[in-house]
């Protein structure tokens, strides 16, 4: 198992290399040009090409890569273009903004999504199911933009129970949490339900039930942990998609989260911090797989790693 | 005369000059002094008929101080807060509390003098002497004097500075020099009568020679000035904390409040609803959609200013069928601009009646040329087009609304524009090309001179050696006249002669049709109705140094 899991972390070395290639390429193929945007519609042609020269852009695109990757080794993954502040510096102040509202959105997301799911398929077909899944669906088709909005509107400027914009204590996550939660909560609640209702037709289950096991030991203790498998998947994906900041959440609640960062250094063509987080994203999206396929072998014992 | 006659005097003359009202009286709202209106009329009627001499205007004086933090929402968060480092109207908002100039531009973007008592231009318009305040420190402690103005400017001077404003200043200052203790000279690269206006642009703040050498690559997120607010934290991406600068220089324009505490908020409704639900005493530059919701809203009231920014639609005069002035002609007499205006702004704004705005120095109205489908269709038959020809609108996503509105008016004289929206930094690549390798053929533009001068609006976008890479005439137009009145602006220090220059300046480019002229769009803010003092202007920049609680 120990072995299975440095195999796994080792795993991070290649796929760090071929990300940090694969956006190298990239970042220099699309059109636009960090010096340019870096120096504004007033800069004349001359500033620019000056400017591309001390950054070393005109220089071959491999060149270029190898003096990135003998700093990164070190840990220096050079300075924004836009502020100066170096990139780990700029990603370390947002990531822990991030990891709390994803935290907390996940939060949401398996209690509500759990239980409408749950609720769903043990009184499959009756109202509740109708009524929880009617929900699951507004929850997915609900535009976060909106949603955020109308939150602020009702808590922030009517009820004045929440701040409106910022960072810090518990009052300022419980806006963007939820927005964000809702719309995992519905994903989880869908799929938890029909999961289940495959489970609860299944043999042991009613031989579960055929021992007079109570409904809520059946449901809990045997049925549960077999439908889960695929509610796992879906929560890690919804748990490294979020750690990878959602904007739209983000700019209406001006949280100072990784995804604006990102989406302003791409408009910037600021490459050293989309290179930067995107590293980051790859780092997290490794971890979660591993911990999500760990967590497989926990809730089915058939599973085993070695 | 008691306080209040005197206003009323200030407004009868003001009323007498054509100007509103309305305008008059939100001045008075936010605090403005009978003074300073005066002062704000004068300067109305000096750019009316043009004789400006940039005089001095006055700097809004402190309201009483209360002591009650202060907080403020812009539309973006700063990029840096290194004066010489960023070309961001967000820090540029913020830098005008943290930095002082020689001299700036007050609330309505008229040059006045800060950290300069006076100046003197030579008559070569070479030189530019300045003479400083005494008695003035830094945050830091140290002492604001000529050689801390040399060393500011050596350092956005040096050849090897990367600094974005390097270029700003490189291009037409040569050097600054010391002449005695309090008395520095400005000497330019070449006869350059918009220098006191280039000084007087935000980028002009003194950063602390000593402080930005320590903090090296870091002066950006550690600024040191001699502003009324000195800088305290930054929590990237959340929050930016000033505090009162205990030992400003000037007690009549000293902080009123305790701290200011600034954040950006990109999402445009959010940006509006900060204001509604306290979490910002001023919030702006607003969208259009917003500012008119909040002006049904108690409490909030929403600041508007005319700007500096002139939209257009460029079109490439060295292709077909643009070449032909008839052609430029006709698309300028087909579209009905206050509708463009109503489609891109609702109708916050007026309809550009010259090349540059208004408010800018050394404007002289022109004239618009006034919806006229049946002249449009004609000049368009003389030019061989009478069943009109198809073309293509470039333009990034801020910018969609107007151009689907040109493509609209277009259609109407058989011109069929097809809209092709861009990614700004991949539009702002092809837009950098040079004229033989250009695919543009209409672009939707826009332009803020930033100086608040005529050069600054005229030279960028319509003289051939600001055609891309080089600069920004994406027209790649040229034209004898306009190139020499462009020049002799420059080079004549009278500014009765200037303003002539660039009359003529503006009525040759209007009457080549060169580009489509669209608007000029306002400016736009919401404050909370027991605040004052805080304004978007004219260029875009919050200016909120003199922000105020009403007792």
């Amino acid at each position: 198992m120990t072995k299975y899991v440095i195999r796994r972390l080792a795993m991070l070395v290649p796929i760090l290399l071929g990300v940090s290639i694969l956006i190298f390429t990239v970042m220099r193929l699309i059109p636009g040009d960090p010096a340019r945007q870096a120096l504004g519609p007033e800069a004349t042609g001359e500033q620019v090409e000056a400017l591309r020269k001390a950054w070393r852009l005109d220089e071959p695109i491999w060149v270029q890569y190898w003096a990135w990757l003998q700093r990164a080794i070190t840990g220096d993954l050079g300075r924004s273009t836009v502020s100066r502040v170096p990139v780990v510096e700029e990603l370390a102040t947002r990531f822990p903004a991030t990891l709390q509202l994803t935290v907390a959105a996940m939060v949401i997301a398996i209690v509500l999504g759990l239980a409408f799911g749950v609720a769903g398929a043990v009184w499959h077909n009756s109202a509740i199911d109708r009524v929880t899944m009617v929900i699951a669906l507004l929850g997915i088709c609900t535009p976060s933009f909106w949603l955020g909005l109308l939150l602020l509107l009702g808590f922030s400027v009517k009820l004045h129970w929440f701040p409106a914009a910022g960072a810090g204590g518990i009052e300022h996550l419980v806006l963007p949490a939820v927005t964000l939660g809702v719309g995992a909560a519905a994903i989880v609640a869908r799929v938890t339900r029909s999961s289940m209702i495959d489970v609860l037709g299944d043999d042991y289950v009613r031989t579960a039930r055929a021992k007079g096991l109570r409904q809520q030991t059946v449901v809990t203790r045997h049925a549960m942990r077999n439908a889960m498998i695929p509610v796992l998947t879906i929560l890690g994906l919804e748990f490294g998609g979020l750690l990878a900041g959602s904007v739209v959440t983000e700019s209406v609640f001006a949280y100072p989260g990784i995804g604006q960062l990102l989406i302003r250094s791409i408009g910037n063509r600021d490459f050293p911090i989309v290179q930067g987080a995107l590293l980051l994203f790859s780092v997290q999206f490794v971890i979660i797989n591993l911990v999500v396929d760990l967590l497989y072998a926990k809730a089915d014992p058939r599973i085993q790693y070695s | 005369m008691n306080r209040t006659q005197h206003f009323e005097t200030v407004l009868r003359d003001w009323e007498a000059a054509g100007l509103s009202r309305r305008t008059f009286l939100r001045y008075v709202a936010m605090g403005t002094s009978a003074v300073a209106l005066n002062g704000m009329l004068v300067s109305h009627i000096s750019a009316q008929t043009p004789v400006a001499e940039p005089e001095v205007a006055e700097f809004p004086a402190s309201a009483p101080f209360v002591d009650k933090e202060f907080k403020i929402s812009l539309q973006t968060e700063p990029d840096n807060l290194d004066v010489h480092d960023t070309t961001s109207n967000a820090s540029a908002s913020v830098d005008k509390c943290i930095y002082e100039g020689l001299v700036t531009l007050n609330q309505e973007m008229r040059i006045t003098t800060l950290l300069a008592k006076s100046w003197e231009v030579s008559d070569d318009a070479k030189e530019f002497t300045f003479f400083l305040q005494e008695g003035v420190t830094f945050h830091d402690g140290e002492a604001f004097n000529a050689a801390a103005v040399v060393a500011a400017f050596d350092r956005v001077l040096n050849p090897e500075s990367t600094l974005r404003r390097a270029g700003y200043f490189g291009a037409v200052l040569d050097h600054v020099e010391e002449v005695d203790e309090y008395t520095v000279k400005f000497v330019a690269k070449f006869p350059f009568a918009a220098m006191v206006a280039t000084l007087a642009h935000p980028a002009g703040g003194i950063p602390s020679p000593k402080a930005a050498e320590a903090a090296g690559a870091d002066f950006g997120i550690q600024p040191v000035g001699t502003g009324p607010f000195k800088f305290i934290s930054w929590v990237r991406g959340d929050l930016i904390t000033l505090e009162k600068n205990e030992n400003y220089w000037n007690p009549d324009l000293a902080a009123a409040v305790p701290k200011l505490l600034i954040r950006g908020v990109s999402e445009p409704s959010a940006l509006g609803i900060a204001v509604q639900s306290g979490d910002a005493a001023f919030a702006g530059p607003l969208e259009a959609a917003s500012a008119q919701q909040l002006r049904q809203v108690d409490g909030v009231e929403v600041t508007s200013v005319p700007g500096l920014t002139v939209y257009w639609a460029t079109m490439n005069n060295t292709k077909e069928p643009f070449t032909d002035v008839r052609v430029r002609q006709a698309l300028n007499y087909a579209v009905d601009k206050n509708a463009v205006l109503m489609a891109g702004s609702l109708g916050e704004g007026y309809v550009a009646d010259s090349p540059i705005a208004r408010d800018t120095w050394g404007y002289t109205e022109v004239g618009a040329y006034e919806p006229d489908l049946d002249k449009a269709k004609s000049l368009l038959a003389e030019a061989g087009l009478a069943d009109g020809f198809s073309t293509q609108i470039f333009c990034s996503a801020v910018h969609r609304d107007r151009a689907v509105a040109v493509q609209g008016q277009l259609s109407q004289i058989g011109v069929n524009a097809e809209v092709m929206q861009m990614e700004s930094a991949a539009l702002t690549e092809e837009t950098s090309k040079p004229q033989e390798e250009s695919n543009l053929q209409m672009l939707i533009s826009q332009w803020s001179p930033s100086t608040g001068d005529a050069d600054w609006a005229l030279r960028p976008i319509y003289t051939k050696a600001q055609w891309p890479p080089a600069g920004n005439t994406t027209s790649f137009f040229t034209d004898e006249e306009v190139e020499s009145a462009i020049q002799q602006g420059l080079e004549i220090s009278d500014p009765v002669a200037r303003a002539e220059a660039y009359a003529t300046a503006q009525k040759r480019i209007m009457e080549l049709a060169v580009n489509l002229f669209l608007y000029v769009p306002d400016y736009l803010g919401a404050i909370v109705s027991n605040a004052g003092g805080c304004l978007t202007q004219a260029d875009g920049v919050t200016f909120f140094r003199t922000a105020y609680w009403r007792e």
